[in-house]
């Protein structure tokens, strides 16, 4: 019973494990793909194409060559003088200050006899007692000076002579003597002068005066006895520079510049300059505690349709004490006119100079303030960013060459044999500038990257020395000449047949050749001197196996095409075209390795449309069905390709030139006929 | 006739639940009525049927890798304006643990169909022999599903009168695909220029990556009632469930078009055709699709009526909806007869319209501790093939411990 138990578990496990191979049904599957509409705005892109009346194509490539911009032949340079400057020149006002020693301080008893006349005896007295005097509002709060003089004038406003007067003055702060003197035999009435020098002395605004001694005779006779009266010291300080001084300071220029600036413009003399944009540009470093003021200057230069000239001034703020103070200014100089004959015409070199003038000064402020000779003030100025919308002038001998290369990349696609007709190359030459140029085509090389074959065009003696006349102004009316190369004049036939994928010219150009006369050459920003190449090649040609390359990837989810078997790529194709195309296709795998091939040819290819004698044009287009057909094991090579080449061939019957029509297009369909294997 | 084909099938809830108190487990109901400790109950349960699948396409499907094109023809040629197919297989334990409870593991799997005939063939053998023809079907539905599953029973109630079973667990799903549609037309035109396509209510399941698609719920139970000493009736409730999809996505679409194919520049256009294809139709995908969350997986129910003819013999009808009958509808009446206490044969007819006409023969044999069972749906394929639309096979074994 046991073994009974066990045989039937084994069998139901058995059973239930028992697999046989996968079951698998195939289906038939047609549907469409995709659909495509070819025109040769595919193959050449619509910026080259140009449609005739008819609606016959015409294809230009077009390349220019040569100087668009003024800025690509001249450059107006920056210029910024740098000056640093100290104090050199400064000074104070000449101040006087006075005042009176009196009967009543000289001898105090005498106020008993106020108003009396009676005689006066001698008197002999010494002090050291002074009377401070407070001229710092008169004078200054300190200084110390590089040169200058103080005057002490005395006089002698007693009934009695002055038999000796000695005195002392001195700074009341740290008793510093400033000068000392004796005078005598001063008598009643007089006045008595010295001068003394304060080179390398400070001297503060308050003072002490100390009438050391003075010494009387006694009076002749009675006098009037008036304690008020005195000696009169009167101090004058004059001709003062101060070193460094803390005063309320006079208006004074501290700088004063007047200079030509020369430009370097490589060569060219220019005489004006028209300025489209630019700046003066000032830049300051000050350590002076007192605002200057900078007046910049060109006099030499107008605004058109306006008076004045360009000047400008800027306002340096104080800088507190012990720091720098940075200003950096722009101004505009926009529309401006600037000479550049330097400070005057007539004085030779008159060209290439700027003349400016540069001040930099303080005004009066009322506003005390520490100046030193040791300040400094650092000034960055100039002209920066000038672009001139015109110069006039000797732009000097240049010489120019272009050698940019034109890329047919339309032509890059095409390998074989194509008849042109009617083509030609438009050399256009352009100048206005107002200057004279010698242009010299030295060749036109075209080159077939596939091939690595070159071809010159050739046209004999057209293209060498082109002499360009200055264009003339105003109105600004440009200098221009053209040269026409075709199959009559040049090998261009030939040249083009070579289906150049680039084409090389090799231009040099020689810029005011023979000199500038009264230096009256000229240019506008936009002048251009150019060499305008155009191309053009109407769409009449014939076709000889000329062969379309593309390279489309397919890189597909390999898992859906896993169920794929096989299947048949059916091309359905309405053509207008009077081309017939066989095609071929590579296909690829990641490495680029040609996985598989399949060629159409034959009967199994795109017919050609037929085309009318009389128009010209075809008729109707033709209908063709290409199919592809790919067996299981060619699937099989399909599925591990990553790309396909199509290498399509294109012919005209017998290579007969046709034109080509802008509304020919190629309809293609692609579908598809396929077996699916569904896996149950 | 030569019999070309071996065919494992089994029968589901034939005449097996009309017996009360009897000592065969598939051919009565002793497995549950007892309730044994310790007793456990294995069974293999395989189904398909189909209206329109003939044999040839069954066994060519058993036995070979594609169809032959005899069976293809045939299939081609049958009139019927609807194809239903409904193939089903499950693997079950049941084990008694104790006086009320028990537990279950199963795995299954089932694919169901159902559309018109034309648009069937079109799927099966793809549109290249429609070409110029229109194929319409009122509505298509397609579920296949796989996983496996645990859980308890309980016995609710057992008494003379009355036997109750409650079933109760988890699935995990391992395959879901579904698809259904409203109304659906499509046309391919005789070069194959272009194909008209119509759906409405469109809905498709997409695949994901996980092994597991979902998990669910499951919940059934099993009534017996007698009625008096001749008649009984059971209902057995199968599989109602409700399954959570993990990370599950569908595409709803309403839409009809003409597709000529991808209008794409192979010259000028600098992207490849993949991301062309890409950028243009992904969009479209994207707005279609939607999040599955939920999932209902088709429930079974089976109604059953006994009548004792005498000691031995037994008539019974019964009926079964599959999924409320999107998959099925049968009626059999079956005959039921205990030649011993150890051995009982029981034979039913019946007719569905999934299945079609439905001959069945099962046989228990009762050992010891022992008892097996092994049924066969079908058997008119050996004589009359043409009306034989439906197999199965059923393998079934209890013991105790």
């Amino acid at each position: 019973m046991q073994r009974l138990y066990y045989l039937l578990l084994v069998g139901v496990v058995f059973l239930s494990a028992c697999r046989k191979e996968k079951f698998s049904s195939e289906s038939n599957w047609v549907a469409p793909l995709l659909q495509t509409k070819l025109d040769l705005g595919d193959i050449l892109p619509d910026s080259i194409t140009q449609e005739g009346p008819n609606g016959e194509l015409t294809v230009v490539f077009e390349e220019e060559y040569g100087v668009s911009n003024l800025e690509d032949i001249l450059e107006i340079p920056d210029r910024v003088e740098e000056i640093e400057v100290s104090l050199t020149s400064l000074v104070l006002d000449d101040r006087s200050f006075t005042d009176t020693l009196t009967l009543l301080e000289i001898y105090p008893a005498s106020v008993l006899l106020n108003g009396q006349t009676t005689e006066l005896g001698a008197q002999d007295i010494t002090s050291n007692e002074g009377t401070v005097l407070d001229v710092t509002e008169q004078f200054f709060t300190t200084a110390t000076f590089k040169e200058g003089y103080i005057d002490i004038s005395i006089s002698n406003d007693l009934p009695v002579e002055a038999e000796v007067l000695e005195f002392e003055l001195r700074n009341d702060d740290d008793k510093e003597a400033i000068v000392s003197g004796v005078f005598t035999n001063l008598a009643p009435g007089t006045t008595v002068q010295e001068t003394y020098d304060l080179a390398g002395l400070t001297v503060d605004g308050v003072l002490e005066l100390i009438v050391k001694r003075v010494k009387t005779k006694a009076s002749n006779g009675e006098v009037l006895i008036d304690v008020t009266n005195g000696i009169r010291t009167t101090i004058t300080v004059r001709g003062l520079k101060p070193l460094v001084a803390t005063a309320i300071f006079p208006a004074q220029n501290l700088v004063e510049q007047a200079e030509e600036t020369k430009y370097d413009f490589g060569g060219a003399e220019l005489t004006q300059v028209y300025v489209k944009s630019g700046d003066i540009l000032m830049k300051v470093e000050s350590s002076i505690d007192e605002a200057i003021i900078l007046d910049y200057k060109i006099p030499n230069s107008f605004k058109t349709g306006e008076s004045g000239i360009i000047e400008q001034n800027w306002v340096i703020p104080p800088a507190p004490e012990g720091e720098v103070v940075y200003v950096e200014e722009r101004f505009p100089i926009d529309g401006f006119v600037i000479y550049l004959w330097g400070e005057s015409q007539s004085k030779q070199p008159n060209y290439n100079l700027i003349y400016n003038e540069l001040i930099a000064r303080i005004d009066y402020s009322g506003l005390e303030r520490t100046l030193s000779l040791e300040d400094k003030i650092k000034i960055e100025f100039g002209l920066v960013n000038v672009m001139a919308s015109l110069v006039i002038g000797d732009p000097g001998r240049h010489d120019l060459s272009a050698t940019d290369t034109l890329s047919l990349d339309a032509l890059s696609k095409l390998e074989g044999n194509i008849n042109l007709e009617d083509a030609r190359v438009d050399l256009n030459f352009y100048n206005s500038f107002g200057i004279e140029s010698l242009v010299d085509v030295q060749e036109i090389r075209g080159l077939n990257s596939t091939s690595n074959k070159v071809v010159n065009l050739v046209s004999g003696n057209l293209l060498k020395d082109v002499f360009l006349e200055r264009a003339t102004n105003p109105p600004l009316t440009a200098f221009q000449k053209e040269i026409v190369l075709d199959n009559t004049s040049s090998n261009l036939k030939l040249f083009l047949q070579n289906l150049p994928h680039k084409v090389i010219p090799s231009v040099t150009a020689k810029i005011n050749p023979n000199g500038t006369l009264n230096q009256s050459d000229f240019a506008f920003d936009m002048s251009e001197l150019t060499l305008n190449f155009k191309l053009t090649v109407p769409m009449h040609f014939g076709l000889d196996s000329l062969n379309l390359r593309l390279r489309e990837n397919i890189a597909l989810d390999k898992e859906q095409l896993d169920n794929i078997k096989e299947g048949k790529l059916i091309l359905t194709i309405e053509n207008d075209f009077p081309i017939e195309a066989g095609l071929s296709l590579d296909f690829v795998d990641e490495q680029g390795r040609i996985v598989l091939t399949k060629t159409i040819n034959g009967e199994n290819k795109m017919a050609a449309a037929e085309v009318d004698a009389t128009t010209g044009k075809t008729v109707a287009p033709a209908e063709s069905e290409v199919i592809i057909a790919l067996n299981r094991n060619e699937m099989d090579l399909f599925k591990v390709s990553d790309g396909i080449d199509f290498n399509v061939f294109f012919n005209t019957k017998e290579a007969k030139r046709y034109k080509m029509y802008s509304d020919y297009e190629i309809d293609i369909k692609l579908g598809t006929n396929f077996t699916y294997e569904n896996q149950l | 006739m030569k019999i070309s084909f071996k065919l494992f099938a089994l029968l589901i809830t034939c005449s097996a639940y009309g017996q009360q108190a009897d000592n065969f487990a598939f051919l009565g109901n002793s497995f549950d009525k007892n309730w044994q400790p310790s007793s456990i109950k294995i069974t293999t349960d395989i189904s398909v049927s189909s209206n329109a699948i003939n044999t040839k396409m069954f066994t060519d499907v058993l036995v070979r890798t594609e169809f032959t094109p005899e069976a293809k023809q045939k299939f081609e040629d049958g009139q019927q304006q609807r194809v239903n197919l409904y193939a089903f297989a499950k693997a079950e334990a049941e084990y008694k643990v104790n006086k009320t409870w028990g537990v279950y593991a199963n795995t299954f799997t089932m694919n169901g169909y159902a559309g018109e005939k034309q648009l069937t063939e079109l799927l099966f053998f793809g549109n290249a022999p429609f070409i110029d023809e229109q194929i319409e079907s009122k509505s298509l539905h397609f579920l296949s599903y796989a996983g496996s599953g645990f859980g308890a029973t309980y016995k609710l109630n057992n008494t003379d009168k009355l036997q109750a079973k409650l079933l109760f667990g988890l699935n995990a799903l391992t395959r879901y695909t579904s698809l259904s549609t409203g109304a659906i037309s499509l046309y391919t035109a005789p070069m194959g220029e272009y194909i008209d396509a119509s759906v409405a209510q469109f809905a498709v399941s997409e695949q994901t990556n996980g092994a597991i698609k979902g998990v669910g719920l499951n919940v059934g139970i099993d009534l017996s009632y007698t009625i008096n000493k001749k008649n009984s009736v059971r209902i057995a409730l199968r599989d109602v469930n409700l399954t959570r999809m993990l990370d599950y996505t569908g595409l709803e679409l309403d839409t009809s078009l003409r597709f000529t194919g991808i209008g794409y520049d192979f010259i000028r256009d600098t992207t490849t055709l993949q991301q062309y294809v890409d950028s243009n139709y992904s969009p479209i995908l994207e707005n279609a699709r939607k999040k599955i969350k939920w999932a209902t997986l088709p429930s079974r129910i089976n109604l059953t009526w006994s009548h004792k003819l005498n000691n031995k013999s037994t008539l019974v009808t019964s009926l079964q909806s599959i999924d409320l009958g999107k998959y099925g509808i049968t009626g059999t009446v079956g005959f039921g007869h205990a030649f011993s206490d150890r051995f009982k044969l029981c034979s039913s007819l019946g007719y569905g319209n999934y299945s079609g006409i439905l001959w069945r023969e099962a046989a228990e044999y009762r050992f010891e501790k022992l008892n097996v069972c092994a049924s066969v749906q079908g058997l008119h394929a050996v004589f009359v093939p043409k009306t034989a639309t439906n197999y199965g096979v059923f393998l079934g074994v209890t013991t105790h411990f």
